[in-house]
């Protein structure tokens, strides 16, 4: 009997050509897929047995353009092809560009990897009137060639025989060499010469790197023993700058092969009504338009009118406060009667009838209806266009386009926002970003909350949208001018506009709905043992007692203090405990307490990735910036309104 | 003349690209543009817009500044 035996397969490619949903019908591991370019910010690793024998490892990376790396997140991948021995590389890419995106794959088998080239979205391609000639590309190229189609699990089987194939060292690669100039292949051949050590990739693309001045190249030849010699050929080679040169010739090698292995017939136009809302959508004013129609559909009505108004009276009212906590107060009553751990359970603060209560029946309908809405506006392509469309404002506040997907996921969950600033390109804007996200931006929850309080006064949810957009500007514009560092560039690929496949959108809302519900599920239930601990100690008193004082000054209701105290915890969850108050507060009040909560600290979770992500030191300055700053908005907003007599 | 002084719907070929701002070359060039590239512009607003092979790019104007073009 034969035991397992275990391979390694990594995918790589350009940013948006599917290679997550590829990953997901490899592996069954769902990662977030989207039609939006970096969407994957980590490595994620996903395991599956392919018979008796084959366990394969299979490595989704972050979208790559060139072994000349700029990005970080380009980086983690080229650092994994340097450093780990895969037994295959999948070079995915999206067929009806094949010809941007060869030049890689000549580079990957320049480098001697096991390659195996993937055309994705190959239905795509023949919507555009070409077709590829398989068997010839792949003779051509001597590695094989597989189409696929992976939102729709087109071509898999193929793909997975070629993987094992290849694993086992059944496929003969031979290898190709690119056509250098003369002048460019002695220059080549001179380092190659020098250099004795064994490396992961082949010396002709160690010494290609290298006198294009890439550092990371340089770092792992470091023990040559001629090292010396060849820091002296490159400081010579410095001004001849090759990386155009380089780059030009690897794409006259793809165009020669494209040219003899792609065919061009004519291809279906787009449909008239497609290519109508594709040019609105990147139209200048259209553009606008468009968001302000998806911010009234999508977000106000559907995630605030149907998400926190529908599902959250029919789960808190009808089911929360008809059946469960009525029954849980009865059954605790009568197994533990009027002590203090029958409020542990139930009661006003029990665990089970505020924090259970508050985690299913106010927050997570509201996240669901966001991350759903969220998730087709991400399929279907149209976040890039709204990155275009405010690429000019974002400018304004030191940020480019690119900031588009992690701000507007803020609006789904801060926490997960801030780890996604990681596909930003500076540290610059990854700290402007993860600052506007604690302080201005307020998550699905919140939100879900604010549009439940103010919306039935439009002229109240006005004042809170305008101060935000206020501070919103103000901080952007302060922290653009006094933070040091080069401005955001913005360069970004538009997809064609697709229409979401249902199956697709339901598992990526599912899967980033587990991600929070795993996340918060048990911060919930841990603050409801925290607020009981903290009512029988007292200490929970002194904490509402001394955020009174603020929010005194700001005009509220001392009792605001204690869901300050919640916010503490929780942006959420606080706003959840104004939810229970608003009845007996003023429609000022509200206004000033939402706008407060909205800019409080964010919750704790949040904190933790802030501290995480930017450093502690830069975390905690944020921190204790942002309390007294959101009071004091507090304070100086009622004072304005009470003197514009509202 | 630079791709952002070019008109919308003209075909252009790159000539050349700036290459002192390396980070700006390395990005212009995995869009797939090179000297002898053919490419056509789209919009001007709000983002430069234009088609390579078979992709639309979108790109500011302090990268669009950097590609210098030449009607065919």
């Amino acid at each position: 009997m034969t035991g397992l035996r275990h391979f390694k397969v990594l995918l790589i490619g350009n940013p948006n050509v599917g290679k997550s949903a590829l990953f997901y019908r490899l592996s069954g591991k769902y990662v977030s897929v989207s039609n939006y370019p970096g969407t994957t910010v980590d490595i994620t690793r996903g395991r599956r047995k392919i018979g008796e024998h084959h366990e394969i490892e299979f490595i989704d990376t972050p979208g790559f353009y060139n072994l000349m790396t700029i990005t970080e997140e380009e980086k983690v991948t080229k650092k994994l092809l340097l450093e780990e021995t895969p037994d295959v590389v999948l070079h995915v890419i999206d067929a009806k560009n094949i010809q941007r995106m060869l030049p890689l794959t000549l580079q990957l088998i320049e480098a001697g990897l096991p390659v195996i080239l993937v055309l994705n979205m190959f239905d795509e391609l023949k919507h555009r009137g070409l077709e590829i000639n398989l068997p010839r590309l792949e003779h051509e190229l001597r590695i094989p060639v597989v189409a696929t189609v992976a939102t729709k699990g087109i071509g898999i089987e193929n793909l997975v025989s070629r993987i094992v194939c290849v694993c086992e060292k059944r496929y003969n690669y031979q290898r190709i060499s690119i056509d250098y100039t003369e002048e460019l292949s002695k220059k080549i051949d001179n380092i190659c010469n020098l250099l004795f050590n064994q490396y992961k990739i082949s010396n002709r693309t160690i010494a290609a790197l290298l006198l294009q001045g890439d550092e990371d190249s340089l770092d792992i030849i470091r023990n040559e023993k001629n090292f010396n010699q060849i820091q002296d050929i490159l400081m010579n080679e410095k001004q001849n700058n090759f990386r155009l040169e380089y780059a030009k010739i690897l794409h006259e090698n793809a165009m020669n092969i494209v040219e003899e292995n792609v065919i061009i017939k004519t291809g279906d136009k787009d449909g008239f009504i497609k290519s109508l809302i594709d040019n609105f959508t990147m139209h200048p004013i259209g553009g606008l338009i468009s968001v302000i129609i998806i911010l009234y559909f999508g977000f106000y009505k559907f995630v605030g009118g149907v998400g926190a108004g529908v599902l959250v009276d029919f789960i808190e009212g009808d089911i929360f406060e008809g059946i469960i906590n009525p029954y849980v107060n009865r059954f605790f009553d009568s197994l533990l009667g009027k002590t203090i751990f029958f409020d542990l359970f139930a009661g006003e603060y029990g665990v089970i009838t505020l924090g259970i209560r508050y985690a299913f029946a106010i927050v997570l309908p509201v996240v669901f209806s966001f991350f759903l809405m969220f998730s087709i506006l991400e399929d279907s392509g149209y976040l890039v266009r709204l990155s275009m469309v405010l690429d000019n404002f974002l400018k304004k506040i030191g940020l480019s386009g690119r900031a588009v997907i992690p701000m507007v996921l803020g609006l789904g969950c801060g926490t997960m926002a801030t780890v996604v600033t990681r596909t930003l390109e500076t540290v610059r804007e990854r700290y402007i970003v993860t600052f506007l996200l604690a302080l201005t931006i307020p998550c699905s929850g919140q939100l879900g909350v604010i549009i439940g309080l103010l919306g039935g006064n439009f002229k109240y949810l006005l004042v809170w949208f305008i101060t935000i957009v206020i501070i919103f500007l103000l901080s952007g514009l302060i922290l653009n001018r006094y933070l040091k560092g080069k401005p955001a560039t913005f360069f970004m690929e538009i997809p064609p506009l697709r229409m979401p496949i249902l199956g697709n959108v339901l598992l990526k809302t599912f899967s980033r709905l587990k991600w929070y519900a795993l996340e918060i599920i048990p911060i919930f239930i841990y603050i409801s043992v925290l607020i009981w601990v903290g009512r029988i100690t007292k200490i929970f008193d002194l904490l509402t007692f001394i955020l009174s004082y603020p929010a005194r000054w700001a005009g509220l209701p001392e009792k605001m203090g204690e869901i300050f105290l919640y916010g503490f915890f929780r942006r959420d969850f606080g706003a959840a405990g104004l939810y229970d108050l608003q009845n007996s507060i003023t429609p000022v009040q509200t206004v000033v307490s939402v706008v407060i909560l909205t800019l409080f600290i964010p919750c704790v979770a949040q904190l933790s990735v802030m501290m995480k992500e930017r450093g502690s030191k830069n975390a905690i300055l944020m921190f204790l910036f942002i309390v007294p700053f959101a009071f004091l908005v507090g304070i100086v907003l009622n004072y304005i309104l009470i003197l514009g007599g509202f | 003349m630079r791709l952002t002084d070019g008109k919308i719907n003209n075909i252009y070929i790159v000539e050349s690209i700036e290459i002192v701002d390396k980070d700006a070359l390395n990005k212009i060039s995995s869009m797939g543009i090179l000297p002898g590239t053919e490419l056509i512009l789209l919009q001007k607003k709000p983002t430069l817009v234009f088609k390579v092979y078979n992709s639309r790019f979108a790109i500011d104007n302090f990268l669009g500044g950097k590609i210098y073009v030449r009607t065919l």
